[in-house]
């Protein structure tokens, strides 16, 4: 018990905070989302999310790119293979633990 | 009473799949496509014209009708860039398929594709309603063609049978997909399959009843949902909301 708890020491905190947790998952789940997608699935002000956003593309978990959709200009961000990893590496290794030591 | 509509949009994939569709774009799109087409099936057997120049507008029409269902991505595209994206953002569901794939969709997926209506399973990015062409586009196209062979015998009321079946078929198959019908959206369909008991349709309009029905349904269930989409959404973003 005390290595899998000792596991969490190990954890990624780029994923795992909330805010960054919230814009992995959801990028995970879609091929790519512009910046007003994430602000309104998040909740997130626009600050919150520049700032999340720009730690994440610094750790390059995520890649941000301006493109324009017609005459419509976005900022589209998507995970990058490298940080599609580490949030599968990150989920696996919390849903383990807390599969060994959750009383639920 | 309970909704029997999907609940499947918890998981972020689900929901931008159902984002694609919250705006009804695809069904404007698609319903004017099968109401234009049914109307054409009524002019056609309305007036008399050479068998020749006949069968030269529907080869003509069936070119045309194909390269929207291959064209129609962009169309969509061309639409949601000027209505969706300023007003709720821009979100593209995953190119690889949602695990849930059933039987259905297998089966349709294996037939060689017809020209009239594309059954590949295109996962294409930007794609995005794959299920929905199999699952809605597929099913009225069925009824169209059993609804032409019903014809024949007009007295068995086929209709009858066969447009309540389909509602609930098209409830049914829909259910757990991204974009579910709610069972009450689907009444009207069924509902319209006893009109020709008791109204005697010219013959042009009974052929194409069932594809002007969901034709006409789509195309109104698409405004209605525009509509409401443009009530929540009414602020459309003027400058770019980039990184700071």
């Amino acid at each position: 018990m005390k290595d899998t708890l000792r596991a969490l020491t190990q954890i990624d905190r780029m994923i795992h905070e909330p805010a960054r947790l919230m814009i992995m998952m959801i990028l995970h789940g879609v091929g790519e989302a512009d910046f007003l997608y994430l602000q309104r699935e998040g909740g997130f002000t626009q600050g919150n999310l520049s700032s999340h956003l720009a730690k994440l593309e610094e750790a390059a978990y995520v890649e941000i790119e301006k493109k324009y959709k017609g005459k419509l200009p976005l900022t589209v961000c998507r995970l990058t293979p490298k940080g599609r990893d580490a949030f599968a590496s990150y989920s696996r290794s919390l849903l383990q633990t807390l599969k060994k030591n959750s009383p639920y | 009473m309970t909704d029997y509509k999907a609940t499947q949009t918890y998981t972020p994939g689900r929901r931008a799949a159902a984002f694609w569709f919250s705006d009804g774009l695809v069904e404007i799109v698609f319903g004017l496509l099968i109401v234009s087409w049914a109307a054409w099936g009524i002019l056609a057997g309305s007036l008399w014209m050479p068998r020749w120049v006949l069968w030269g507008t529907w080869l003509l029409l069936y070119g045309f009708f194909y390269s929207c269902l291959m064209g129609y991505p962009k169309i969509i595209d061309f639409l949601k860039s000027r209505i969706t994206y300023p007003r709720a953002g821009y979100a593209q569901p995953p190119a690889e398929p949602l695990p849930d794939q059933d039987l259905l969709h297998d089966m349709f997926g294996r037939i060689p594709p017809d020209p009239l209506i594309t059954l590949r399973t295109a996962r294409s990015p930007g794609e995005n309603i794959s299920k929905f062409r199999v699952h809605t586009l597929v099913l009225i196209f069925v009824a169209h063609v059993i609804g032409i062979i019903g014809h024949a015998w007009p007295d068995t009321h086929i209709l009858a049978i066969l447009m309540p079946g389909f509602a609930l078929l098209l409830f049914l198959l829909n259910c757990r997909e991204a974009h579910p019908y709610p069972w009450h959206s689907v009444i009207p369909v069924a509902l319209a399959g006893l009109l020709p008991i008791f109204v005697k349709f010219f013959s042009a309009i009974a052929m194409v009843f069932p594809m002007l029905v969901f034709g006409l349904w789509m195309l109104l269930r698409g405004l209605w949902i525009l509509m409401r989409f443009l009530n929540l959404h009414r602020k459309i973003r003027t400058l770019e909301h980039g990184r700071a």
